[in-house]
């Protein structure tokens, strides 16, 4: 179970570095287009858009964790573990409750926006923006997650675990 | 304002101080002030989404954080060394300077004071405890306060940020951070000068002047790197995302060609980190797309913008207030979000008042800047406590001159506006 986790996270991580790598190369081709050959491309600047977008949602969903974000942590470091733990709970619960709320609104509105296409290679706008659905389901999914393993017995491992990591006085 | 936005406010901060990550504190918030309000859910998807498709210019980001990367992985920054030290080395506390220097030539291409950080300033940090003459705490104190210079000299990750919320041009916005970044560099020296004479450092062994031609011509090949950059915005031939993604190539090239420092794996996972970092950025944007739609359909910019004008202030006394407001909240907030968030709200009353944008800009990332050293919450402190394993306690002592001399940086700034404003008006800025 947990080496087919990590399998799983390892291609998740391939995958968003192809679509960094893909981005990246197409502000080269386009560069080069523009400056060397004197011919524009317009099609780089929306596949360079669509990665990054496909990228961050992808990368949000999959690979970042909780202690990768940016957290205002200076009040909570000084609660008692305990505290913290059950505070954690409510964080998660709240983040998979806004989520899943949003979800049918946010399904409805990139359904409707079948009838847009991106103007230069013609794309589906409802294709275009399908990984935010994936995003907001995850989230919800895996905030879900975290407050089942928080509320469980397993739960000391995460905080005492994350002890030494932070900065030492 | 209305009551729920009211609540947005008391969520979105209540929700961070219990630890909920800034970026989803946003989120939860903004979706509970789109339920009270009975406004369509889908708001969330479509201020998020359309605003991403609409922002060229964020694309930049990704490509400065990987250029980044590459360099500090590629160890182009130990080929800087001895040209910095032959520069600056023989000085009394000569470490120490050629930290500060090597951070200002990492800022002309990096744009992140974190990744500075991490790279060079950790580099340095190290081999100045290694001499057994600089405590660890003084050592994390001066690279910390180095780094700080990164965003302020151009490439800026948070300049770009900045002109995304101000719509401000960012050629002219790295132009403006030019001078003023160097004016940092100068008053850093200048306080590890005073700091060497008091403590009586020894002069450190610096390497023979001599020895500058040969060193400048090894450390050629990354000094080039701000050239092309700036030049290639400059000369016109590139806007400032292009110019992001020619830096990444060209120290790719560095890194994997000419030093064949890095594997093909290595490369990937360059990649993965870029991507990781990249996300955690464009998540806070994301967060303060939909919050700021929300404090745009309460008016609050124009509500603080009509309570100023009322006020009758003057617009420096106006630029004094805010500054002093924002390096309070610089002990406590982040410096995205500050940007974000906090930055636009005095946008319009700026124009209102006559005040440059250019210049307020600037002003303001050197500011949110020296919060990321102001203790209580520095993550710049955090960072190299992290990195030289060293308490915080010992580096915040120490940090203290380094932030007196970069507020009277600061200062000099908002007083003197053409510091920042004459190299871009000899560009053709017309502000």
């Amino acid at each position: 179970m947990i080496s087919s986790i990590t399998r799983l996270k390892d291609v998740a991580a391939w995958l968003a570095a192809l679509g960094f790598a893909v981005m990246f190369a197409a502000f080269i081709v386009q560069i080069f287009s523009r400056y060397v050959l004197n011919d524009p491309t317009a099609w780089t600047q929306e596949v360079t858009l669509i990665c990054y977008v496909w990228v961050v949602f992808w990368t949000s969903a999959f690979l970042l964790e909780e202690r990768d974000q940016i957290t205002f942590d200076m009040l909570i470091l000084a609660a008692p573990v305990p505290a913290r733990r059950w505070l954690a709970v409510i964080c998660a619960l709240l983040i998979a409750a806004a989520f899943a709320t949003a979800l049918p609104s946010t399904l409805d509105w990139i359904r409707f926006m079948r009838f847009e296409k991106s103007p230069v290679l013609g794309l589906r706008y409802d294709w275009l923006y399908s990984i935010f659905i994936l995003f907001c389901a995850v989230v919800a999914v895996r905030a879900l997650l975290r407050a089942k393993h928080l509320i469980s017995v397993k739960w000391q491992r995460e905080f005492y675990e994350q002890q030494p990591a932070e900065p030492a006085e | 304002m209305t009551l729920p936005f009211i609540l947005v406010l008391a969520g979105f901060f209540g929700l961070s101080a219990i630890g909920m990550p800034i970026a989803y504190a946003m989120f939860v918030s903004s979706i509970g002030y789109l339920l009270f309000m009975h406004a369509d859910l889908a708001l969330f998807a479509e201020q998020i989404l359309n605003n991403f498709i609409d922002s060229f210019v964020l694309l930049s980001v990704p490509l400065f954080i990987l250029a980044a990367n590459l360099m500090n992985a590629g160890g182009v920054s130990e080929r800087l060394l001895r040209f910095c030290q032959a520069l600056v080395g023989r000085f009394r506390g000569g470490l120490a300077h050629v930290n500060v220097i090597a951070n200002i030539i990492f800022a002309g291409m990096s744009g992140s004071a974190i990744a500075d950080a991490a790279g060079v300033g950790k580099l340095l940090a190290e081999m100045m405890v290694k001499t057994g003459r600089y405590s660890p705490g003084f050592a994390s104190a001066v690279s910390a306060s180095a780094a700080t210079i990164g965003p302020i000299i151009p490439p800026s990750i948070p300049m770009v940020l900045y002109a995304l919320v101000s719509d401000t041009s960012v050629g002219y916005l790295f132009l403006g951070g030019v001078i003023p970044g160097l004016l940092m560099g100068v008053a850093l020296m200048a306080a590890i000068a005073w700091i060497a004479r008091r403590r009586d450092f020894p002069r450190d062994e610096g390497v023979a002047l001599a020895q500058l031609p040969r060193a400048t011509l090894q450390a050629l090949p990354p000094l080039m790197l701000p050239v092309i950059l700036l030049g290639g915005i400059y000369g016109g031939a590139a806007t400032p995302t292009e110019a992001a993604s020619l830096a990444a190539l060209y120290a790719l090239a560095l890194a994997a060609l000419l030093y064949r420092s890095l594997s093909f794996r290595e490369i990937v996972r360059m990649f993965v980190d870029s991507a990781r970092a990249t996300s955690v950025v464009a998540l806070l944007i994301a967060g303060a797309f939909v919050l700021n739609y929300i404090v745009a359909t309460e008016r609050v910019p124009e509500l603080v913008a009509t309570w100023l004008d009322g006020s009758q202030m003057s617009p420096m006394l106006f630029l004094l207030l805010v500054n002093l407001l924002f390096l309070a909240l610089g002990c406590l907030f982040d410096a995205t979000t500050m940007l974000l968030v906090l930055v636009p709200l005095f946008i319009p009353t700026c124009r209102a008042l006559g005040i440059d944008l250019v210049h307020f800009g600037v002003v303001i990332v050197v500011n949110i800047m020296i919060g990321l050293i102001t203790p209580p919450y520095g993550v710049l402190l955090f960072v190299m406590s992290g990195l030289m394993k060293t308490p915080l306690g010992a580096i915040i002592r120490e940090v203290w001159t380094f932030i007196a001399i970069l507020l009277v940086a600061l200062l000099i700034m908002i007083l003197v506006p053409e510091t920042v404003l004459w190299l871009p008006r000899q560009f053709g800025y017309e502000g």
